[in-house]
């Protein structure tokens, strides 16, 4: 858990048709460090998790990983990086073997040891006994880890994650966060976003905080709490982000259904 | 407050239809319009191809109109089974719409909607889907094969309205009898056995109704109606009940119309009945379960069907990626109903146009039988292999899942050409290989090896180019890249693809019959080929290989959406902005973009033009020369004589027919006397002649052809419509060669006055466009079939077709073309004078049925007097009327011999009074 900046973002703009959706976004992630990275819905969060995996170019800025820019060796960046996207989409056609066997053939594993890690990750996953049946008849849930399973098979050194825990039930969460926690105990980046801020203030040791495509927080959690005098993750993300009177908001909405 | 039903039905209405195109269910990513666009295009192809084969049968047949109205039934028949096989496949597809789904369930059961709304909407849906499909498909054969086929009497409108309206009720009885079946199968069985079995029940019914639509019969006329062995035949397939109705709706008066259509009225009420009875029970009950067990998990995939794509996958490909990328393209084309339904449709029309090929054989006229190598088959399975290899090549471009595509993004860790091999050795695996398969082993079965092996391998070598050829800018792996819509419009190629695959197909399978025949050939035809193979693959791979290429997951948009910045959001793939840099294409300026086109064009035009002179090479080889040939003027002239004894008969043809057309009647005539036949100088086997080529020419030309080939004086002269013109005028400078004359339904000259005037001024293009069409072997292409032979006219099939091979002959058309204007003829026929003391029949046709000008039918009681007039002509003339239309030859040729034989007897017992003969 060294000082070394295994992932970090530099001045990293995204403009489309001249809006920002990420403005001039710098933060860092270190390895075997789990960073969240929080935002309401709209902030750029996804944004910055694309240009991160390389699905989306910035307009200005780079992105660097040990140290090299990822334009450089796109190949073996995408080697050591692990993604599991937002709203897990999938192939609903195919089952979930045939989708794991699938990402381990397009990564180059051998067929046996494509075998070998498909059945024990389903395994692990409680997936084996739905294996062989089209995922168009899974939930999200069951999606989420299939998804999750062939962000893990290559064995990454970046772990990103964007939105992990929608749609998990409570036993699946305990599993994901103590999976983040192994993932970081093992020396990986691992950065994920989510709104589940309990969990999020149980398993991160770091906060990026998104605000309108800018960055409003940048810290350890203590020092952030220290900060803001603020006793919770929740009441922090309120005061810095959220922009509307809850309360108002909700007593209009009830209004609105005499129209 | 309550909902409007009527607005409710409205919106749903809407919701259902579109559901119901996209066959694959609520995929956000499918462009619904635009796939109903692509596959109304395919159908309306299919469509302009059918009227394309069918109708220069009509136009320009020698048929009598009524008979050529009972040889419609069988064209009529397979309209109607066609109707009915697409409506009942598309049906099929939509069976997962018909009874409700899951969301029907949870969005639509809150709501304050009757389910008597909610069934309207639906039926009506998926029927307006129907009726679509059925217009598209019917689209230029409903608006040209009326109008070609009205009866004698009737009014076009008629027959128009007549048609669609069977199509309607032929459509209507097939998808009312699937929703009664599977409303049925809902009931009975229990939901969860329903569920499973679906899919079996799909399959059977797919087996069904493309064997009964390829295995009927072409029983479709009067006679095998009415066969007693046909019967059990009538019992089970409904398109005989529509034709039934069909006719007895335009007015046909054979009482088996009338049994046929009571049938198709009584099944249509049954089917309906049983739908409509059915269906909304099974809709609650599968919507009450569908509640309740919400659940359910869809069956597990098969077990043999995972193990075999493993099995192919490991042995076939060696890497990994290729094995993925296999296995992928597989699964998805199997699952995805779009796909599947587009495939279906290419794979369909391959087979519809293949057996449309091989049904030549069932009506006798093919050039050699099926267990040799022939054209059709060959051009069949030519035909096969396109279409597929090209339809899932455009598949290929059609996404699946567009959102999904990020896994292939980030594990692109290979090098782009890795994937592109990847993709082309799945369009190998997945189509290729697989026809060619199937194809040497039903080769091998029904001709003998060698040609069957040398088939299967020209059949490689052509799968190898399409395939190269199809994969040359194809930058993805399969289903993963976006679609432009505007861009590519499929539609459009489709039409054009259509008609120059069938083009060059027929021309290809022409060249192998002909290479099969001889070693030396067949190695030059493969040597041609496999370089062509070699040099597509080439360019493939320096595109493959190519240092700035890229794998592809968004279509590049037009530059001028790149210079205003108005990019998707989710937009590039930052590499991907070199795609449009090596991407020329899109700068080029619009000329240089025409550039293959052009050069397409010119392909086929020069691909008609070998095809036509193939063709007539084939032709000499196939009809030799019957006759000899004389020289006059320097040009030849064909003539053929046989039989002994005086007068000797000399034959002239109609306008428009070789000489050979009298075959049968000479032969008769030739029993008792010396007959001949000859063809006028750009007809049959004579060269073309100089122009204009009227009577005066015509008569002057056979004068010095009868010198040159010293047949003996007198002649008896016999000429069939406009030939007797020609037939006057020669009496009218050598009276004293012609002894007799017999006139077949002749021509008047009182009466070519009204002909064709009117469309003199077109006569210099239509023979233009003609010979254009002629030249590049358009009309060679649509008479391949020459119809049945007119079963009165005695001719065999093979003389039918010579007669048919010689008409189309281009120097054939020019001098058909020349001939007229007809009134040129009747002056010069009138100045000849009249006939002296010669003995002269005149045949006039009792039946009214020229269908070469309407307005001659008016005048038909004129004609009858002006036959009489020219009777008169002679002291010893005679009018006979013979109960047949104007083709007298081909309908009663008995009453021509006959005929024919009085005038020759007279002329001997006139001759045996004088005492002497002339001779020569």
């Amino acid at each position: 858990m060294g000082e070394d900046r295994a992932l970090e973002l530099r001045g990293v703009t995204k403009l489309y048709s001249g809006i920002a959706a990420v403005n001039n976004v710098s933060f860092a992630a270190a390895a075997g460090e789990v960073t969240a990275y929080l935002g309401p819905n709209g902030s750029g969060k996804s944004t910055t998790l694309k240009i991160i995996t390389g699905l989306l170019e910035p307009t200005e800025g780079s992105v660097l990983f040990d140290g090299r820019a990822i334009q450089q060796d796109r190949i073996g960046y995408k080697q050591r990086l692990g993604y599991v996207p937002e709203e897990a989409q999938i192939y609903p056609r195919l089952t979930a073997y045939e989708y794991l066997e699938m990402v381990g053939g397009l990564r180059g594993f051998a067929a046996p040891r494509i075998k070998e890690k498909t059945n024990t990750f389903l395994r692990l996953f409680s997936l084996d006994g739905d294996s062989h049946v089209p995922m168009s008849s899974y939930s999200k849930g069951m999606r989420q880890k299939v998804v999750l399973a062939a962000a893990l098979l290559h064995n990454p050194d970046l772990m990103v994650l964007d939105e992990p825990f929608s749609g998990l039930d409570i036993s699946s969460a305990l599993v994901l966060t103590d999976l983040i926690r192994e993932l970081a105990a093992r020396g990986k980046v691992v950065l994920f976003s989510a709104h589940e801020l309990h969990i999020v203030e149980r398993v991160s040791s770091r906060v990026v905080i998104l605000h309108r495509g800018s960055v409003v927080a940048n810290d350890r959690i203590e020092e952030l709490r220290s900060l803001l005098s603020l006793p919770s993750l929740e009441e922090i993300f309120s005061q810095l982000v959220v922009e509307q009177d809850t309360r108002s908001v909700a007593r209009e909405l009830v209004a609105a259904m005499d129209l | 407050m309550t909902a409007n039903p009527e607005k409710q039905l409205r919106i749903l209405y809407r919701v259902f239809l579109f559901r119901a195109v996209d066959a694959s269910g609520l995929s956000a990513a499918s462009d619904t319009s635009s796939l109903l666009g692509q596959i109304l295009a395919i159908l309306a192809a299919f469509s302009f191809v059918l009227t394309y084969v069918l109708l220069p049968r009509y136009v320009s047949s020698p048929l009598s109109k009524p008979r050529l109205l009972i040889a419609a039934w069988v064209d009529e028949e397979f309209l109607i089974a066609t109707t009915m096989a697409i409506t009942g496949l598309f049906s099929l597809l939509a069976w997962t719409v018909i009874l409700p789904e899951t969301q029907d369930s949870t969005v639509l059961s809150p709501l304050p909607v009757r389910l008597r709304t909610i069934l309207f909407a639906k039926f009506a849906a998926i029927g307006s889907m129907l009726a679509i499909f059925g217009v598209g498909l019917n689209f230029f054969t409903g608006i040209s094969f009326p109008f070609l086929t009205v009866p004698a009497g009737g009014q076009p409108v008629r027959t128009f309205a007549v048609y669609w309206a069977v199509m309607a009720l032929a459509g209507a009885f097939v998808f009312s009898s699937l929703v009664g079946l599977q409303s049925v199968a809902a009931i009975m069985l229990p939901y969860r056995v329903f569920q499973r079995c679906s899919t079996y029940i799909q399959l059977f019914v797919i087996g069904t109704i493309l064997g009964v639509y390829f295995l009927t019969p072409p029983v479709a006329t009067v006679e095998g109606l009415t066969a007693p062995e046909n019967e059990h035949l009538l019992a089970f397939i409904p398109s005989f009940w529509f034709l039934g109705l069909f006719q007895s709706l335009n007015g046909a008066v054979e009482p088996i119309c009338h049994t046929l259509a009571h049938r198709a009225w009584w099944s249509l009420l049954a089917a309906f009945g049983v739908a409509v009875a059915a269906y909304p029970l099974a809709y609650r009950k599968v919507l009450r379960r569908a509640i309740e067990q919400p659940h359910v998990a869809p069956a597990v995939y098969p077990l043999f069907f995972r193990w075999a794509a493993h099995f192919v996958a490991n042995r076939v490909f060696s890497r990994s990626l290729e094995r993925a990328v296999f296995l992928f393209t597989l699964r998805s084309l199997a699952r995805s109903g779009q796909h599947r339904l587009l495939m279906a449709m290419y794979g369909g029309i391959a087979f519809a146009v293949s057996i449309a090929y091989s049904k030549s054989f069932l009506q006798g006229i093919g050039e050699a039988p099926w267990y040799e190598p022939n054209i059709p088959l060959l051009s069949a399975s030519m035909v096969l292999l396109a279409l597929t290899v090209i339809g899932v090549r455009a598949l290929f471009a059609l996404p699946i899942c567009l959102p999904a595509n990020w896994i292939f993004r980030v594990t692109a860790i290979h090098r782009p050409a890795d994937y592109f091999s990847a993709t082309r050795r799945s369009l190998f695996a997945v189509v290729a290989i697989p026809i060619w398969i199937s194809c040497t082993l039903f080769f091998l079965a029904i001709w003998p090896g060698l040609p069957s092996i040398e088939h299967t391998l020209v059949l490689v070598v052509l799968g190898c180019i399409l395939i190269d050829l199809a994969l040359y800018g194809f930058r993805s792996v399969p289903f993963t890249c976006s679609y432009l819509a505007g861009g590519a419009n499929l539609k459009v190629r489709l039409g054009i693809f259509a008609f120059g695959i069938l083009t060059i197909t027929s021309i290809l399978s022409g060249i192998e019959y002909w290479a099969i025949e001889k070693p030396a050939r067949y190695c030059a035809l493969s040597a041609i080929l496999v370089s062509a193979a070699l040099w597509a693959a080439s360019r493939r791979r320096a595109f493959a290989m190519s240092t700035y290429n890229r794998l592809q997951f968004e279509k590049v948009p037009i530059s001028e959406i790149f210079a205003l910045d108005l990019r998707p959001e989710s937009a590039l793939f930052g590499d991907e902005a070199y795609v449009n840099a090596i991407n020329e294409q899109l700068s080029r300026p619009f000329w240089k973009r025409l550039r293959p086109v052009m050069a397409f064009a010119g392909i086929l035009l020069t691909a008609g033009f070998a095809y036509e002179k193939l063709g007539e090479w084939r032709d000499r080889r196939q009809f030799p020369q019957v006759g000899r040939s004389f020289n006059i003027d320097g040009r030849s002239l064909n003539i053929y004589c046989s039989g002994q004894g005086i007068p000797t008969v000399i034959l002239e043809s109609n306008w428009g027919a070789p000489g050979f057309s009298w075959v049968y009647i000479h032969k008769q005539i030739a029993k008792f006397t010396r007959a001949c036949w000859y063809d006028r100088a750009g007809y049959g086997w004579s060269a073309p002649g100089p122009f204009p080529n009227h009577s005066d020419t015509i008569a002057r030309d056979l004068h010095k052809l009868l010198q040159a080939s010293g047949t003996r004086r007198p002649y008896v002269l016999v000429g069939h419509a406009m030939g007797a013109f020609h037939v006057r005028v020669f009496r009218g400078y050598y009276p004293s060669e012609v002894a007799g004359l017999v006139f077949v339904d002749p021509m008047s000259e009182d009466l070519t006055i009204h002909i064709h005037n009117h469309i003199e001024a077109f006569r210099p293009t239509v023979l233009f466009i003609d010979q254009l069409m002629g030249g590049l072997g358009l009309l060679r292409l649509a008479s391949r079939n020459s119809g049945p032979v007119p079963s009165a006219s005695g001719l065999s099939v093979r003389e039918w077709a010579t007669v048919a091979a010689l008409r189309l002959q281009t120097k054939s058309l020019v001098a058909t073309g020349k001939e007229p204007p007809l009134w040129i003829g009747g002056e010069l026929a009138r100045a000849s004078g009249g006939f002296g003391n010669v003995p002269v029949v005149v045949l006039s046709a009792g039946i009214q049925d020229q269908e070469e000008d309407p307005e001659l039918d008016q005048h038909h009681d004129f004609k009858m007097t002006l036959h009489a007039k020219l009777a008169g002509l002679s002291k010893r003339g005679k009018q006979v009327i013979v109960n047949s239309g104007h083709q007298m030859p081909w309908t009663a040729p008995n009453a021509v011999v006959s005929a024919v034989t009085e005038v020759v007897t007279e002329v001997r017992n006139g001759t045996l009074n004088r005492g002497s003969a002339e001779k020569d």
